[in-house]
């Protein structure tokens, strides 16, 4: 029963995958990037597509909860021209029955220099940008605008691709741990429209303006009114975030609409 | 803020878990070597029928070792892959051997240790957003020799 | 090679040993065939790709306590022991070890 002992290290460790860490994660990184990127592309033309068909009040409710995140006491409050501006909304509504179920909510807050397209049909306008329009056919056409943003969509093209960047950020959290996902819906009212969803906008707004009043006058004067409050305020934070920011540069955006005007 | 925090937390993990785990190694290997002439086996009664002469002793040894941010963030990315999980292949191989070279330090005296077992478990609870550490308790009988 | 799980191998003698060896793996599937055993947990019955995995984790813990064994110049490992541990979330943590042993 003599059993003896023979003691030896292995020559190497077969424990451990012989392949460099940082080589693999690498690897298993990049392949992952390029699995999650190529999900959400194609999870947002998707959208797209079914965005195109969906009826212009999908996603009110989402509308009406985003609103509140604006100014949720201003709303109540009547502000004095309300019903005239009502009016020319649903003089411009008139244009189309498609139109028929979009709702404005009118912001009293004179520092609120700006409009909004939300989800759902529902348009929302600053007081303090109506105070700088000079005339009917500029509130007319402002709010042609936001219109047009409606009847293409934008705000719930816009939402998609919020919700793909949170997917995006939430499947790298799954994946990573920790990684950090910015405040959901400030991210996803920041996310801007697109140079050509605005211009495309100012064409309907353009439209409406036209088939309402009868002459595109008016169009050019309230970007020149826009273009006015941006070089007043440009410290202003509450326009730089939002309307200035997300919109194309106004002078171009005056250029594009002097062109379509003289057509 | 929470991505430079992040930063720091990753390369930080990088390189302290890296140079950790090098040093680590270089101590095994350097008390492997010392301790290699102390035979720990798996069996008890096949290897030495003399019993009489030895006094037999229950001895443990333990130890918990942790992942560092890095190779755990790699882990999560490979969990969605598949295949081999790397990163944890070092943890769990330096706290076995750890383990058992403790095993042997605990009985400096003994002749041999036999009937040994290794049991792993995880103090916390497997997550993502937990403490990631293994405990290796190794133990068995240390043989003393009596006359 | 000769693994057994007792502490000899039936008509051999064993003539050296060389102390512990191991072999030890932590393998997963990748995350859709984890959403699929969720789903098909819900109706219960044999999860295939986890059968698959943990004999697939095994068999290569196995393989790797057999290539340490073969290092150190054994031709059997006696009286090995399977074990399991939980660190990584979703994953099959195997580990084997016994002793490796030089038989006649």
């Amino acid at each position: 029963m003599g059993i003896t002992y023979q003691g030896k290290i292995p020559t190497q460790n077969h424990n451990v995958s012989q392949q460099s860490l940082i080589t693999k994660s690498f690897q298993i990184i990049f392949s992952l990037f390029a699995f999650i990127i190529f999900f959400s592309l194609a999870i947002y033309f998707s959208l797209g597509i079914f965005i195109s068909y969906a009826p212009i009040n999908f996603g009110r409710t989402l509308g009406e909860t985003l609103l509140k995140t604006f100014e949720a006491d201003t709303l109540k409050t009547k502000y004095p021209q309300q019903e005239q501006i009502e009016a020319i909304f649903n003089k411009l509504k008139e244009a189309s029955p498609e139109l028929e179920s979009l709702d404005l909510r009118i912001i009293n807050n004179p520092d609120f220099k700006n409009a909004f397209a939300l989800p759902g049909g529902i348009i929302i306008i600053g007081t303090g940008l109506i105070k700088e329009l000079r005339s009917e056919q500029e509130i007319a056409m402002i709010l042609g605008h936001e219109i047009g943003h409606q009847v293409n969509r934008d705000a719930l093209r816009r939402l998609s691709k919020g919700v793909i960047f949170m997917l995006f950020y939430s499947s790298l959290a799954i994946s990573g741990g920790e990684v950090p996902v910015a405040s959901s819906l400030n991210n996803l009212l920041d996310l801007s429209f697109s140079r050509k969803q605005e211009l495309n906008a100012d064409e309907y707004g353009l439209g409406l303006l036209q088939q309402a009043y009868k002459s595109p006058s008016g169009a050019v004067e309230a970007f020149e009114s826009i273009l006015k409050i941006e070089q007043d305020s440009k410290v202003n934070n509450y326009l730089d975030l939002s309307f200035l920011k997300t919109h194309p540069d106004t002078n171009y955006r005056i250029k594009k609409l002097k062109e379509m005007v003289k057509e | 803020m929470e991505f430079i925090i992040l930063a720091v937390l990753f390369f930080s993990g990088l390189i302290f878990g890296t140079l950790n785990e090098r040093k680590h190694y270089r101590s095994i290997h350097k008390r492997e070597a010392e301790l290699i002439q102390k035979p720990i086996i798996t069996f008890g009664k096949n290897y030495n029928p003399e019993y009489q002469d030895y006094h037999g002793e229950l001895v443990s040894a333990n130890v918990v070792i942790s992942i560092d941010y890095f190779k755990k963030f790699v882990a999560n990315i490979s969990n969605l892959i598949g295949g081999r999980l790397v990163s944890y292949e070092t943890l769990l191989d330096r706290a076995r051997r750890e383990a058992i070279l403790r095993l042997k330090e605990s009985c400096p005296e003994a002749d041999l240790i036999i009937n040994t077992r290794l049991e792993t478990s995880s103090i916390t609870q497997a997550g993502k957003n937990s403490v990631s550490c293994v405990e290796v308790l190794a133990f068995g009988t240390a043989l003393y020799r009596v006359n | 090679m000769f693994i057994t799980n007792t502490e000899f191998i039936p008509g051999k003698q064993i003539v050296t040993m060389f102390g512990l060896v191991s072999g030890s793996t932590v393998r997963s599937k990748h995350v859709g065939k984890d959403i699929f055993a969720g789903l098909k947990n819900i109706v219960g019955g044999e999860l295939k790709a986890y059968t698959e995995l943990l004999s697939e984790s095994r068999e290569e813990a196995t393989a790797r306590m057999i290539a340490e064994a073969k290092d150190l110049g054994a031709n059997a490992v006696v009286n090995v022991r399977y074990s399991t541990s939980s660190v990584a979330a979703g994953a099959a943590e195997l580990y084997v070890y016994g002793t490796a042993v030089f038989v006649e």
